[in-house]
């Protein structure tokens, strides 16, 4: 009988074959290697980012004579001068000294200037509780990857860095997504209308032509609020920012504002204003940011005295560029009072566009004829607008993630390098030998269990189908390949070998010699095991993919496509192969005196499959190995193994009933 | 020595009391030792070294690292330097590891960053964690139970649970410490139980014919080849791999490959055999 009649046996060589070169692409390059599967951080290595979150511990010494509510009133100006959240950690009587939890980049002036007499600031120490510092993981990673199933690894360093780690990621989208508080502002005429607090919700992003949108719903209040700010201002800006660096100065080489038409800087009030066309009319809009030229590598007498004068309201300075495009001077003249900030040009970016993501612009629609009369309602729409129409998209999913995944104090990029592997340059070495002594010892113990070559080799081949058919899946499924992937195709390599040691086991030795059951019934019989194993698996996968996370999910997720794979596959086309390998070695066949005189065709027609003259029915086991010589076999219709069965005794009965 | 002898020579009470012995020992030893949390449940220190031209040797770096902390360490190098990430510290082996950098690698003090690097599976995760492995026993519980019947479906949890109590007390003895891979590693366990009971649930109870103790010792061959090779397998890798979590994983799936066939040699097979010789005596007492 041939091992490959079935459909489920022709296929199974043909996508194993696609499988392989899926996985390989021989056509990108003829070396071995898993070029289809999306290698993680553990394998390929990859980009590690280190974040600092701008949350401090504020000590004061209180100087306030009056000590009724000091505290309060301290949280109350910090929070009303800064614009951000603080919160009372600590109040020590003894020596009046009160720690605060303040959100927001700080320096000693500006804090000092904050706390308006009240007190003095004694330290200022970066510091995140534990929990916060858990609950930032969890937005950052729902952030970028919501699926938990990229490898993308984020753990807090300290009390206030995060580190990043992965592999296959866009690093400007990744930084894009990673480096936002997500603080909204909606400013009309330098007016801050509404913010975070305003969004009721925020629809997934959807892309229109070249322009993508992430449709907001307002509260009653805010919608409100917006009708009255935007009455009677018709064709004026509506400018949308995201964490708009209020607190900072942006310094910019005045040469790159040559050829730029719709965006200039103007002196007198130390921004940038945009130019725009409305309805009959050119009409402008101020960047609601500070900003100084560097005009031939130097500072203007007017820039540096607005740079000392603003030291104690703002804290740092935003570079439109890198170190190396300033000189010495200017930047020796801002490390005096500021921290740097660097944001440099990105490829093919435009002035507007870059001056635009420095300052969190992200969108400046204009204040439409039918919403400065009143027709404003809680929809709000605003676009979006990338150099190309995926672009647009990517920014839209960008806002609208940052803006659902908000972040209570901001965060920036402190640090990005590239890393190696960790499992180490000599994994790969290791694991092929490992691999290889394992399936040594494998197939001398499958060979002392079963003292058949082709049985031990049969499982071995399949074991490894079901690993190859497993990483196809894992492809497919674009899960990227790392421990967790190694495990679940260690699970599935280990469920095969156990169910193929089954099966092979239960069609030699399944049921009592005196049976005299066909082959087929005992395959039935073995598949029937492994179907209840496997399904009893796929569903306890399925659960863990569901309830788990990270690691635990990808694990999942490759457990289950591999024994789903199993299942409908390689289980059914290795028990026909099993007796393909049985049926083909005479000392299985059954003792057959018997057989012949005794065997009754089942009573019931309607369940007979068409009998197949041309094939031999066998009885396998055998309790008595002797070899005997064996009388012809008797030509009996075989009885198909997919097909439910049962046993017949010698005496042509069933056997002892099921206890069951 | 023959592979059916606990069936066939012990009484149900000695063989029930091995298994029940030996998980009670281990979760003392559990209990007097402590299980070693690994880095992903208690989190670890971060040595951060950049700004080199040339970075030194990692294996040098780890070596000089575990002999002056006693720690198990990682290096792994970085574009312009170094990561080395090892158990949590306290100020003064940090100042140490940091002196010693600075002395026997010539690295300046500036390039070196050393921080508390948290734990990656947050408390919520960890109930997270338990939720499942209480889900993932019912599930298959269940599922067992809907497709054989009850005594499976026992033998399989009992089983199950008392490979994850043999798994917990090996890493305690063996010191391997519990981190997310060994988690993986206990939930393929559980599942891996199945193929046993799935095995010894349709010898012994559907349309086993022959005598229970013969059944039993024929589908505990099986498992015997399976555990076998599943162990020669795996702790060939855990001997060859140099991966940390690679090694933790196997050694785990070690651990639960003898806690699974000890357990079910002499746990999960009687559960079964007690219900059919049960049902015999049933069976004799109608007839009679």
């Amino acid at each position: 009988m041939s091992a490959f009649k079935t459909r489920r046996a022709k296929l199974l060589p043909i996508i194993v074959l696609l499988s392989i070169l899926l996985v390989w692409q021989p056509w990108v390059g003829i070396e071995p290697a898993f070029r289809g599967v999306k290698m993680d951080s553990d394998f390929a290595g990859g980009t590690q980012m280190v974040f600092e979150l701008q949350a401090s511990r504020v000590t004061v010494q209180i100087t306030s004579e009056n000590l009724e509510n000091v505290t309060d009133e301290i949280a109350s100006a910090l929070e009303t001068s800064l614009g951000t959240s603080t919160r009372l950690v600590s109040y020590e009587t003894a020596n009046r000294q009160g720690t605060f939890e303040v959100y927001g980049y700080l320096t000693e002036p500006v804090v000092q200037k904050a706390l308006e007499g009240l007190g003095e600031v004694v330290s200022i120490t970066p510091y995140l509780e534990d929990n916060e510092l858990a609950q930032v993981v969890l937005s950052l990673r729902s952030r970028i990857d919501p699926y938990d199933v990229m490898g993308v690894k984020i753990r807090p360093l300290g009390q206030n860095l995060m580190v990043f780690e992965a592999a296959n990621v866009d690093l400007t989208r990744a930084i894009d997504l990673l480096s936002r508080q997500g603080k909204l502002e909606i400013i009309v005429d330098n007016q801050v209308i509404i913010g975070n607090e305003a969004i009721q919700s925020i629809s997934d992003a959807v892309s229109l032509t070249n322009v993508a949108y992430a449709p907001l719903i307002l509260t009653e209040n805010a919608t409100e609020t917006l009708r009255q700010a935007v009455s009677g201002k018709v064709n004026h800006a509506l400018v949308v920012y995201m964490d708009r660096p209020a607190n900072a100065i942006l310094v910019f080489d005045n040469r790159i504002m040559n050829g730029s038409e719709e965006i200039a800087y103007d002196e007198s009030t130390e921004s940038f204003f945009v130019t725009y066309e409305a309805t009959f009319e050119s009409s402008v809009f101020h960047i609601s940011v500070s900003a100084v030229p560097s005009i031939e590598g130097q500072f203007s007498p007017a820039s540096s005295a607005f740079l000392a004068n603003q030291k104690s309201e703002k804290t740092r300075v935003i570079l439109l560029g890198s170190l190396e495009d300033f000189s010495q001077d200017v930047i020796g003249e801002i490390l005096i009072n500021y921290e740097i900030v660097t944001v440099p040009r990105r490829d093919g970016e435009t002035t507007i566009d870059w001056i635009f993501r420095a300052c969190g612009v992200q969108s400046a629609p204009t204040i439409s004829q039918t919403m400065s009369a009143g027709a404003v309602t809680s929809d709000l729409l605003f676009p979006l607008i990338g150099r190309t129409s995926s672009l647009s998209l990517q920014k839209a999913q960008n806002f609208q993630k940052a803006l659902l995944y908000n972040l209570n104090c901001p965060i920036s990029l402190e640090s990005e390098t590239s890393i190696e592997p960790s499992f180490g340059a000599s994994f790969k070495s290791q694991a092929l030998i490992a691999i290889g002594l394992a399936f040594l010892w494998s197939f001398f113990l499958l060979f002392a269990a079963f003292s058949r070559i082709k049985v031990a080799l049969s499982i071995l081949v399949f074991v490894v189908v079901d690993a190859a058919l497993t990483i196809l899946g894992i492809s497919i499924f674009s899960l990227s390949f790392g421990l967790a992937a190694i495990a679940g195709l260690l699970f599935v390599v280990l469920s095969g070998l156990s169910q193929h040691i089954i099966i092979t086991n239960e069609m030699l030795k399944g049921v009592q010699p005196q049976e005299k059951a066909t082959v087929g019934w005992r395959t039935s019989r073995a598949l029937k095991i492994s179907y209840l194993a496997t399904f009893a698996a796929i569903v306890v996968s399925a659960l863990t993919a569901f309830l788990g996370f990270g690691p635990i999910r990808t694990f999942a997720i490759v457990a289950a496509v591999g024994s789903v794979i199993a299942m409908l596959l390689t289980r059914p086309v290795f028990a026909r192969i099993m007796e393909s390998v049985l049926s083909g070695k005479p000392k299985m066949s059954a003792p057959a005196p018997a057989l012949k005189q005794e065997y009754k065709p089942p009573s019931v027609p309607p369940i007979m499959p068409k009998p197949e003259p041309k094939q031999q029915q066998i009885a396998v086991p055998v309790a008595k190995p002797e070899p005997k010589p064996q009388p012809a076999p008797t030509p009996v219709p075989e009885l198909k193994p997919e097909e439910k069965q049962q046993p017949t005794t010698e005496s042509g009965t069933k056997p002892e009933q099921e206890q069951q | 020595m023959k592979i059916n002898w606990p069936p066939q020579r012990m009484k149900n009470r000695s063989m029930m009391a091995i298994p029940i012995a030996v998980a009670a020992i281990l979760l003392i030893a559990m209990l007097a030792f402590g299980l070693p949390m690994g880095r992903d449940f208690n989190g670890g220190t971060l040595v951060m070294v950049r700004g080199l031209e040339d970075a030194p040797d990692p294996i040098h770096v780890r070596n000089q690292v575990e002999s002056l902390t006693g720690f198990s360490v990682d290096v792994r190098e970085t574009s312009d330097g170094f990561d080395i990430e090892m158990d949590l510290m306290n100020v003064e082996l940090e100042s140490q590891v940091k002196r010693a950098l600075v002395s026997q690698l010539s690295i300046s003090e500036s390039s070196i960053m050393i921080g508390v690097l948290g734990p990656a599976v947050s408390s919520t995760q960890v109930t997270e964690i338990i939720t499942l492995g209480i889900g993932a026993l019912i599930a298959m519980g269940v599922i067992i139970f809907i497709f054989r019947r009850r005594t499976a479906a026992t033998a399989a949890t009992v089983t199950a649970v008392l490979n994850t109590i043999g798994i917990l007390g090996l890493m305690t003895i063996f010191r391997v410490p519990l981190n997310l891979s060994s988690i993986i590693g206990i939930l393929i366990m559980l599942t891996f139980v199945l193929d046993v009971d799935a095995l010894l649930a349709y010898r012994l109870l559907k349309g086993a014919v022959g005598s229970p103790k013969e059944n039993a010792g024929e589908a505990m061959k099986a498992n015997l080849a399976m555990s076998a090779i599943a162990a020669a397998a795996l702790l060939s890798m855990a001997l060859l791999i140099g991966a940390t979590a690679i090694k933790e994983l196997v050694l785990t799936l070690v651990f639960g490959v003898i806690a699974n066939f000890a357990n079910t040699w002499f746990l999960g097979i009687l559960l079964i055999m007690r219900h059919v010789e049960r049902k015999k005596v049933v069976n004799y007492n109608v007839s009679v």
